[in-house]
């Protein structure tokens, strides 16, 4: 059996894994060891083993996820979201499907402060994900929209995968950032749009609140939502007036939230440390998987995969947009099993240098891929953002639930991706004017 | 034989380019194809902190490895890099620590061994400037700023200026200075280019302070060592040596190019003034003055002296000949292969 | 008296975590704020937060997610089984994870110890030495992998108590 076959039947143990109820992490972790054993013999495989866990974790800009996930839950613990989704609930009402679309803009706003889809689903599912649930939302509609919606965190700026691929292939990092705000807007839009759409056609999805409010209380909701405005203007603030790095707005939040909700008296020690506990425990369920997501990402790269794509897609006299048709395959294809920093470092030293020989455009092919790695976040098996959420909603839904809610968001991204191929202007529109 | 390599740089990198492509093109071509090497870049194979030991557990057969990332096992290798106040050239420091590990310092060669990674050679990273947010007139200015440093070991440099030193992690440098919470970043003038720094900053201060160097540049494990021809061994350590005399000149034309496209761009780029120089002389003499207690203590190493005396004769040495030959690096690479690795015996070096 | 051994330790190491998630919030927000407001930041930040509480954070709390059901799972097929299929099941593949987490633990350990005997630290103006968190991820996946392992022979007894601890599911009461 070649390198590439083992890789390939690795992946095919890999699902029939998940599906007999391996714990994520496990099923990943293990099926690499076992794939790594096979090409390299056991000292290397040991090897691996010793130094991925720890160097994959001690990591900085990796600490705003519990640091996000916390403040998220002190949101959640001390009341401080339900004035703002009554707030929404009062406004949006009328619209079918307003508290999901409502959940889409929090998250496209969260954007604009973290630089991270993990810690912007986080954030906001332990926030949004409830609420709907007391408004008896479908449970996939509740859970999908905020998973997907957390995908907008690396298109508008700032974005780690943006400055990883502008590291990379040598692009303006400030040029990437303007250009990857309009595909995250276009993105946020076709959310919505979906939602609206999918709740019209199917109202139970979402029971509307069928309650008069006078306009009366419809502005005097804007003032319960102080704490949340107050921390919202905190970690904005902050960001934008240079005082802390969107790694540090972690632990900024957390604190913030931790203040206010004392100051508001709807926090105490018990709540705190449930709080805490809980953040703690969806970061070490997460971890766990990622781990074992970059050992699946060392094991296809001994099994050749890199050079395998390379064959597939890079024909010689390849057309432009047939190079783009085929790169999105592959990243679709990679996206269902790997997260998006190993699928950039298996692919990115392939492709780079033949995009660039074709004279396409870097900051769009930038963005394109981020997009493509976010949709990877939300597609199955292994989807990073779901198992974010599923963390966070413990028993009340199951994974394969928000897969199913997250399918309709997929089809909305596969259509963005489309106009962002078909009008390359809408991602270039903003770098061109401001540099 | 096709031997797998592991570097977790992007392939644009200067390591990669000038250093990493033509050492596996020079490879392939002098053993006439009998040994090539593949390159995994990007770190899908190994990351940076974990290639050390992959290479030992044979994970792969090379790869690239900062040593300066294992303080407590390559201790000598460390305080190699602890004395980045001798020599600012980025070629003679190239060749001076490699001459030195290579030939003169066996007690560095036997921390290679013990962990697994047989040494070819280093290349030095020109030294450092200060890409500044603001306008730096006098030393006045600087008093107080927020600077973003290389890493903890470049922070008492930071600190002599009178500024504040600020860790923050190269994947956030864009955005912390480009928000203000850094007002200035000191790293190589390349960092305003690869990192984008031109974007905000207005004054580059040519401070030209120290010159990173632990670095093993092909490092190789020891069986896969072991398994190459005297002849092969041979060739491994002069294209090491070629390529890495590569990388440096290419990091030197690098941040040359990225000063006179920042100056295109209307940024100042200053050389310092007397007062500066007053000021980083100060700090360079107090570096090399601590440098045998740093030795004795931090780096536990038995007889710290000798091995700064080494250091400064090498670097004195190839100062002379960088100046000989005009600074050509063709030059350089044929004398560093005469001088040093033809008195390297390839039938037990590394074994 | 096993399975209260192993809840007491998981309770523990679960406390060990929440000083880590207290510590990183505490010592990021005092450096920002010292930074800030007085141009005095607070030393080795980011040495400390990635290898110290980042990594007890992930590693401590292990077992008492297990012990709460937390590690994700993708219940597809697994909810269409008989129970006592799906008991053998999941005892099957709680086995599994000790095999995988026994690898780790045993490992992990070897490294630490190795770490330990080489006292490594970090390159910087203040030396930091970091091997003590090295010992951090063979206790947090060793505690785990003994959950898992209590777990497989509950299965395998037949008593279902263990899967149906869920962890703390959010509220569906009445809005
Ligand atoms: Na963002
Ligand atoms: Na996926």
């Amino acid at each position: 059996m070649s390198d590439l076959q083992i890789g390939g039947l690795g992946l095919v143990i890999l699902i029939m894994l998940l599906l007999a109820r391996v714990p994520v992490g496990i099923a990943l972790g293990g099926v690499s060891l076992v794939g790594i054993y096979t090409l390299l013999g056991l000292k290397p495989t040991l090897g691996i083993v010793t130094a991925v866990p720890y160097e994959l974790v001690a990591h900085w800009t990796l600490s705003s996820v519990p640091m996000f996930l916390l403040m998220g839950y002190v949101c959640y613990h001390a009341n401080l979201t339900e004035s703002l989704f009554r707030l929404a609930r009062y406004w949006l009402s009328a619209l079918p499907g307003g508290l999901a679309i409502a959940s889409v803009g929090g998250a496209a706003g969260f954007s604009a402060v973290t630089g991270s889809s993990v810690a912007c689903a986080a954030a906001m599912g332990r926030i949004a994900v409830p609420e709907m649930l007391k408004a008896r939302y479908d449970k996939g509609l509740a859970a999908g929209s905020v998973a997907a919606a957390g995908t907008i965190g690396s298109l508008i700026p700032p974005s780690i995968l943006l400055l990883i691929f502008g590291i990379f292939a040598e692009v303006p990092i400030g040029k990437l950032f303007v250009g990857g705000f309009l595909p995250g807007i276009l993105t946020a839009f076709m959310f919505a749009l979906m939602i609206y759409l999918r709740v019209k056609a199917t109202p139970s999805l979402a029971p509307s609140v069928h309650e008069q409010i006078s306009w009366r209380d419809r502005f005097y909701a804007f003032y319960d939502t102080w704490p949340v405005i107050l921390l919202v203007i905190g970690v904005f603030g902050g960001l934008f007036g240079g005082v802390f790095t969107p790694t540090e707005a972690g632990a900024i939040g957390a604190a913030l939230s931790i203040v206010i909700a004392f100051l508001k008296r709807s926090l105490n020690w018990a709540r705190l440390r449930d709080a805490t506990m809980e953040a703690m425990q969806s970061t070490a369920a997460i971890f766990i998987i990622a781990i074992g997501a970059n050992l699946l990402t060392r094991f296809l790269a001994f099994a050749g995969v890199s050079d395998f794509l390379a064959d597939v897609v890079l024909a010689e006299g390849i057309s432009e947009i047939a190079l783009i048709l085929g790169i999105s395959v592959v990243y679709l294809a990679l996206g269902m099993f790997l997260d998006p920093l190993g699928i950039m470092l298996l692919t990115l030293p392939i492709f780079l240098p033949v995009v660039e020989s074709l004279r396409i455009d870097l900051i769009w092919f930038g963005i394109l891929i981020v997009k493509y790695l976010e949709i990877g976040l939300i597609t199955p098996p292994v989807g990073l953002n779901v198992f974010v959420i599923k963390g966070i909603v413990g028993d009340a839904i199951k994974t394969e639930v928000i897969f199913k809610g997250i399918l309709w968001f997929v089809v909305a991204d596969l259509i963005t991706l489309g106009l962002l191929i078909g009008f390359p202007q809408i991602t270039l529109f903003l770098p061109e004017l401001l540099y | 034989k096709e031997l797998k390599a592991s570097v977790h740089l992007p392939p644009k990198n200067n390591t990669v380019a000038d250093g990493w492509e033509p050492f596996a093109e020079g490879v392939k071509e002098r053993t006439d194809g009998e040994v090539t090497v593949k390159l995994f870049l990007g770190g899908s194979l190994l990351g940076p902190k974990a290639a050390s030991e992959g290479i030992r557990d044979g994970m792969v057969d090379l790869g690239y490895v900062i040593v300066g990332y294992h303080p407590a096992e390559f201790p000598h290798t460390a305080f190699i890099n602890d004395m980045a106040a001798i020599g600012t050239n980025a070629l003679i420091v190239t060749a001076a620590t490699t001459e030195l590990i290579l030939t003169q310092c066996e007690p560095c060669r036997e921390e290679y061994k013990q962990r697994g990674n047989v040494y070819t050679g280093t290349y030095a990273v020109p030294p450092m400037v200060i890409m500044s947010s603001k306008m730096i007139d006098s030393p006045e200015d600087i008093k107080g700023l927020k600077i973003r440093s290389a890493g903890a070991a470049w922070d008492n440099f930071v600190k002599a200026v009178g500024a504040t030193p600020v860790n923050v992690p190269s994947s956030e440098q864009y955005e912390a200075q480009s928000r203000g919470v850094v007002d200035a970043s000191f790293h190589v003038a390349a960092s305003l280019k690869t990192y984008g720094l031109w974007d905000m900053t207005k004054d580059v201060l040519l401070v030209n302070v120290g010159a990173y160097r632990a670095i093993n540049t092909f490092a190789f494990n020891p069986d896969t060592w072991a398994g190459l021809t005297d002849e092969q061994r041979r060739i491994m350590l002069e294209e090491a040596s070629d390529a890495n005399f590569g990388i440096a000149a290419g990091y030197m034309a690098t941040d040359r190019e990225a000063l006179e496209e920042s100056k295109a761009k209307g940024i100042r780029v200053q050389e310092i003034s007397d007062e500066f120089k007053a000021i980083r002389d100060e700090y360079v003499a107090a570096e090399k003055a601590g440098l045998v207690e740093k030795g004795k203590g931090t780096r536990g190493i038995e007889n710290p002296e000798p091995l700064i005396e080494k250091m400064s004769a090498l670097v004195d040495k190839w100062t002379q000949i960088y100046e000989e030959v005009d600074g050509d690096v063709d030059a350089l690479r044929e004398r560093f292969k005469t001088d040093v690795i033809s008195k390297v015996d390839v039938s037990t070096y590394g074994m | 008296m096993i399975e209260r051994t192993l809840r007491i330790l998981a309770r523990v190491f679960g406390w060990i975590g929440m000083l880590g998630m207290f510590a990183m919030l505490l010592h990021v927000s005092i450096d920002v704020a010292g930074k800030w407001l007085f141009g005095l930041p607070l030393p080795v930040t980011i040495e400390m937060t990635s290898h110290y509480y980042m990594v007890a954070v992930v590693f401590f709390p292990l077992a008492a997610v297990e012990f709460r059901n937390g590690h994700i799972t993708v219940e597809i097929v697994s909810q269409y089984l008989a129970p006592r299929i799906r008991r053998t099941l999941i005892g099957l593949v709680s086995l599994l994870g000790v095999v995988y987490f026994s690898i780790l633990t045993a490992r992990t350990w070897h490294d630490a110890v190795n770490k330990y005997e080489i006292g490594e630290y970090l390159y910087g103006t203040v030396p930091l030495e970091i091997w003590q968190t090295r010992f951090f991820v063979p206790l947090g996946c060793g505690l785990l992998t003994l959950v898992l392992l209590w777990k497989a022979i509950m299965m395998f007894r037949g008593e279902e108590r263990l899967i149906q601890e869920g962890n703390e599911s959010v509220e569906l009461d009445e809005a």
